[in-house]
């Protein structure tokens, strides 16, 4: 939303020397963001009024003439193609060094002295659009024409124009929840509170109304629209806007239409309050029924498309047709065009959540609908329309009221009362702001304060009183923003020293992350957003998802680190990878989450998975993550689920999965006594059937207590063989080959017997 | 031959050859005949398990000895031959790579934050990531009518409640009202966790990405508290002194609401492209809880007060590591991943 300082300065008189910064850097500290600003006369620094005193050809070219400029002081030769140069005219000149758009187009580029086709050119004489100005006098190939300007040459063409506005562009983010500050005069007040200056409330006269046109209006649904102001304006001629109501749309970024809907828009931009004026020849006649959209029911609008409208869509129709929907756009039908002598003028307190559902439906968002959903005060509807007359009047002399003042209000505006009790404000601020400060504050923005001591009796302004400010706490901002934030002081807060519980969960998987990532295996995060999943009877899918194919909620992290996992193969072709992500999937299943405070209601469960995948040729990628899971079982004292899940790609990529549910750390280890005596090993080497799990080897070859461990140091796929290597010890003894040799020849026998095994 | 007989041969022969030695080419050569592991020495020691066992200790003995002559004459000799002058190391060499495995930078900065406010006394909690309406917006006093319920914003889940829908968290937020819940006041927590957006991606924009919630719940806790410790946070951060403001916010589960800003670290304040020239960069949102949300949490507004604030941490590995692209986060790309 822009912002023009020049329309800010009819309600208040700022203090003197505000530029361009330090007003973005006030309303920015103390109200809404203001994301940018634009300073005019700054722009224009360089350009003066010029005097053409001779025009001579360019020697080297039809198209081109060179004239001679007078700037006060310098006399200074140029090369212009403007075909209505002429001499004795005033023109806009740029100095070498000025900024300027080259037909209009493009980005601002310094002017360089230059030879145009062999002659130095001093400068530049320029059209409105290099100047990013408006000229409804402008000729095709031409230039500016100033000589109606009484402006000596060299006077900076800025002020020659009267051209010193700061167009400040404020993040609509920042007030969405400020219905007061989405116009000029909204922001005008913060400013008059935070400046401590006068705060002037705009008084347009009083409606008398008139007796040549009877306007009737009937509110149908009163809960979608709060009050309904209407009039009949009559003597009205279309026409161009003037000039000064053209630049100060221009620069507030709104197109100029014609003289009445360019007052519309502006008072809209003043004051905060959308307006709509509807031909009153176009109408059925001078009635208007505020109702909700029948079924079936269309309306072209004012942007030409024919909107299908639902039927709790408000829509303002006359006694036969529907001619706007309500608060967001008027009908084409009944649209203010030239022929337009007459107007039903409409300004109105719609419902906000009406409007924005509407608006939302349509798909349409306009200007006046984001203004309807932020709550406006119904106040704020009189004044607007009678600033709208004033106006008309103004731009279109003849123009006034002929009928009655139409105004239907079936639902006043709630009055909101709070007390602030200073000690309890001082105590959450932690800042002692005095009485009369507080009070202060409050007043200029608009409250009133009664009550004595330190309980305040604050009556909310309606303009605030909406839905903006409803509990005491919303005092506090209200004063400590105007007070300053920077003039709160800091203090720690103080706490007991007991140390905070700790969720084991997150700790396991920290200590997870911190074992495998030490073991060389990457970590990484994928989408929560998949296609079909794993399985699809758990999946969970989206209402709205943004990519049509993945639109269900991943069951489980291979379904989305697969897909990364094959990216990045085929990125590093040939290299071992080893990654693994840590994430939460989704079931239909329910969970342990309430997802009520009251009642039984679960949602879904959304357990923790740990997924690895490994490519990895020499070793084995199956093998390089079962390391890895037994690294983890080892380390940390867990016992990871027996049944993960196993997927393999083509290529000899792995990965597995297991969920992490209800996994806790282990008791702390205990010191296992360094042994006495030496241990025995023994090689073996097996050649096994297919099928033969080594799980089922391993437990039936512990045969003896002597035996300390079983552990695989080869295997080789292809033939199914395992070599793996026997740790014998005695607690009490060394062991003598004869007694190995005893267990040996007993787990030879069993693994040929059992496994039908070949000892190798 | 008897094997004492070639054991004393095998002494004159290397004895007798090493002699013969101008300078050290050769040494090797001899130095693998007679001391290598498949050398005459190694087949002669070899050879005293085929000696009848009562001769097998006195043989032992000479071999032993015989051993012992030759590799002191081999030293002796290298000693001779100037073996002061080793082959030059080149220690500039590499060296051999030890597995190295990667962080995702966003865990790392996670991590780091989590040390920091654990030192706090902070606790760190988990919630669900997939909501229901009611936590994720109605406890945090954001009506029924706000923008940020629209599907515009905010990614629904088909199943749940007509009135309390089941939807993505868009913020960390909802384990406020969980916390409160489960561990009442005072708390002090934080909260960091994935969350989800209705967004079109692009290099600053995404549906997924990481946010920490902070929560400080106890007997008046004022605006002059949350300052501090966040100038405190950001100094543990940012590790060195920041210069913050506070500026109005809104936002509707704190009130007051705040935008913190932090005095550009790339420009010092004077302007620059990173902080489009205004000298402040906005960093995170905060604000005192507002007193609905206290009441969700079953916690007693006019007994208790507390500040919230919430980090995106998605941002801050960003601004830590110069990342420019917010997309390569998700990417799995690992001439990405593998740089931390």
């Amino acid at each position: 939303m822009k912002i023009s300082y020049n329309i800010l300065k009819t309600f208040v008189t700022p203090p003197a020397g505000n530029t361009g910064r330090s007003l973005a850097e006030t309303l920015t500290m103390r109200t809404v963001e203001v994301e940018s600003y634009h300073d005019q006369a700054g722009r224009l620094a360089g350009v003066v009024v010029g005097l053409v005193t001779a025009v001579r050809p360019h020697p080297n070219a039809d198209k081109l003439r060179l004239a001679q400029v007078g700037t006060g002081k310098h006399k200074l030769e140029v090369v212009c193609g403007g075909v209505n140069l002429q001499e004795g005219m005033k023109v806009a000149f740029a100095n070498i060094g000025t900024k300027v758009r080259w037909h209009g187009q493009g980005d601002w580029v310094t002017l360089e002295q230059v030879s145009i086709r062999g002659v130095e050119s001093a400068g530049m004489i320029c059209a409105a659009e290099e100047l990013a100005l408006m000229d409804s006098a402008a000729v095709e190939h031409g230039i500016m024409d100033l000589s109606y300007l009484t402006a000596k040459p060299g006077t900076p063409l800025a002020e020659a124009l009267g051209l010193h506005d700061i167009i400040l562009e404020v993040d609509n983010k920042s007030v969405t929840h400020r219905p007061d500050l989405w116009g000029h005069l909204g922001l005008a007040r913060e400013l008059a509170a935070i400046w401590q200056v006068p705060f002037t409330l705009p008084e347009p006269p009083t409606l008398a109304g008139g007796a040549e046109a009877r306007l009737k209006v009937t509110i149908e649904a009163p809960e979608h629209c709060q009050r309904y102001l209407g009039v009949v304006v009559a003597g009205l001629k279309v026409a161009e806007s003037p000039a000064w109501l053209k630049q100060q749309l221009v620069s507030l970024g709104v197109r100029s239409i014609n003289n009445v809907v360019d007052v519309t828009n502006y008072v809209m931009h003043e004051l905060g309050q959308p307006l709509h004026a509807f031909d009153l020849a176009r109408l059925a006649g001078p009635e208007i029924v505020v109702r909700l959209a029948k079924r079936g029911e269309k309306l072209v609008t004012l942007d030409g498309s024919e909107r299908k409208l639902e039927a709790d869509s408000l829509v303002i129709a006359d006694a036969k047709h529907v001619q706007a929907v309500a608060g967001v756009m008027g009908g084409q039908a009944s649209e203010v065009g030239s022929t337009t002598t007459t107007i039903v003028l409409e300004s109105a307190t719609f419902d906000p959540v009406s409007v924005r559902l509407t608006a939302g439906k349509l798909g349409l968002r306009t200007d006046a609908s984001m203004r309807f959903e932020k709550g406006l005060d119904p106040a704020l509807a009189e004044l607007a329309l009678r600033r709208a007359v004033q106006l008309l009047a103004e731009v279109c002399p003849g123009a006034h009221v002929v009928s009655n003042v139409a105004d239907t209000y079936p639902r006043p505006l709630e009055l909101v009362k709070l007390n602030l009790n200073l000690p309890w404000f001082w105590k959450r601020l932690g800042c002692e702001i005095p009485r009369a400060e507080v009070v202060g504050i409050l007043e200029r923005l608009g409250f009133k304060i009664t009550g004595k001591g330190d309980d305040l009796e604050v009556k909310v302004p309606s303009w605030r009183a909406t839905r903006d400010i409803t509990i005491p706490e919303d005092l506090i901002e209200e004063v400590a923003r105007i007070y300053g934030y920077d003039k709160i002081p800091l203090a720690m807060p103080k706490f007991d020293i007991t140390p905070p519980p700790v969720d084991e969960a997150q700790a396991l998987r920290w200590k997870i992350r911190d074992l495998l990532v030490g073991a060389g295996w990457t970590e990484t995060l994928s989408y929560s957003f998949s296609r079909s999943g794993q399985k699809p009877e758990q999946s969970l899918e989206l209402v709205n998802p943004i990519d049509q194919t993945r639109r269900w909620l991943r069951t489980s992290v291979y379904d989305t680190l697969h897909e990364q996992f094959k990216t990045a193969r085929r990125a590093d072709e040939g290299m071992s990878l080893k990654f693994f992500e840590l994430g939460r999937v989704f079931s239909s299943q329910v969970g342990d989450w309430p997802s009520q405070v009251t009642g039984q209601d679960r949602l879904p469960a959304q357990p923790w998975h740990l997924a690895l995948a490994a490519f990895d040729q020499r070793r084995g990628s199956l093998s390089v993550i079962r390391g890895a899971l037994k690294l983890l079982e080892k380390s940390l004292s867990i016992k990871l689920p027996d049944n993960p899940s196993y997927h393999k790609f083509g290529g000899g990529a792995v990965l597995v999965e297991v969920d992490l549910t209800g996994i806790k750390s282990g008791e702390a280890r205990t010191l296992i006594p360094i042994p006495k005596y030496p241990s025995v090993t023994r090689d073996v080497s097996v050649v096994v059937p297919e099928g033969t799990s080594w799980e089922n080897i391993e437990a039936a070859v512990k045969v003896s207590k002597l035996i300390e461990s079983v552990e695989v140091f080869d295997v080789y796929e292809a033939k199914r063989s395992i070599a793996y290597r026997l740790t014998f010890r005695a607690p009490d003894r060394t062991l003598k080959s004869e007694e190995v040799d005893e267990v040996m020849a007993k787990i030879t026998k069993l693994l040929q017997d059992k496994f039908n095994a070949t000892i190798r | 031959m008897s094997l004492k007989e070639e054991l004393e041969q095998l002494r004159q022969r290397a004895l007798h050859e090493l002699k013969g030695l101008k300078d050290s080419s050769g040494l090797a050569e001899l130095e693998v005949k007679y001391l290598g592991r498949k050398g005459e020495l190694a087949r002669g020691l070899k050879a005293l398990q085929d000696v009848v066992a009562e001769e097998r200790p006195r043989l032992g003995e000479l071999a032993n000895q015989v051993k012992r002559e030759v590799e002191e004459a081999f030293a002796t000799i290298k000693q001779k031959f100037g073996n002061g002058t080793p082959a030059p190391i080149d220690v500039t060499l590499p060296g051999i790579p030890p597995l190295r495995g990667h962080l995702h930078p966003v865990l790392a900065v996670q991590r780091e934050l989590e040390e920091l406010f654990r030192s706090m006394g902070f606790m760190v909690l988990d919630g669900p990531e997939l909501e229901s309406e009611f936590y994720n917006f109605e406890a945090l006093n954001i009506p029924a009518w706000h923008p940020a319920r629209d599907t515009q914003d905010t990614f629904y889940v088909k199943g749940g409640e007509p009135k309390n829908r089941w939807l993505l968290r868009t913020h960390t937020s909802p384990v406020q009202v969980r916390a409160l819940q489960d561990y009442g006041a005072p708390i002090r927590a934080i909260v960091p966790g994935r969350v989800f957006r209705y967004e079109a991606t692009d290099a600053s924009h995404e549906t997924t990405f990481w946010q920490m919630e902070g929560l400080v719940v106890d007997k008046d806790i004022s605006v002059s508290h949350l300052i501090a410790t966040m100038k405190a946070l950001l100094t543990g951060i940012f590790k060195r002194e920041v210069e913050v403001r506070l500026r109005p916010g809104y936002f509707p589960f704190v009130e007051p609401g705040f935008e913190l800003d932090i005095k550009c670290l790339v420009c010092g304040g004077t302007g620059c492209s990173v902080c489009k020239h205004s000298g402040w960069v906005e960093l995170l949102p905060c604000g005192l809880v507002h007193p609905k949300v206290l009441e969700y949490g079953g916690v007693n507004p006019k007994e208790y007060s507390g500040f919230a604030f919430g980090l995106g941490l998605s941002r801050l590995a960003m601004m830590r590591y110069k990342i420019d692209d917010i997309r390569l986060l998700l990417s799995g790309d690992l001439r990405f991943l593998e740089q931390f």
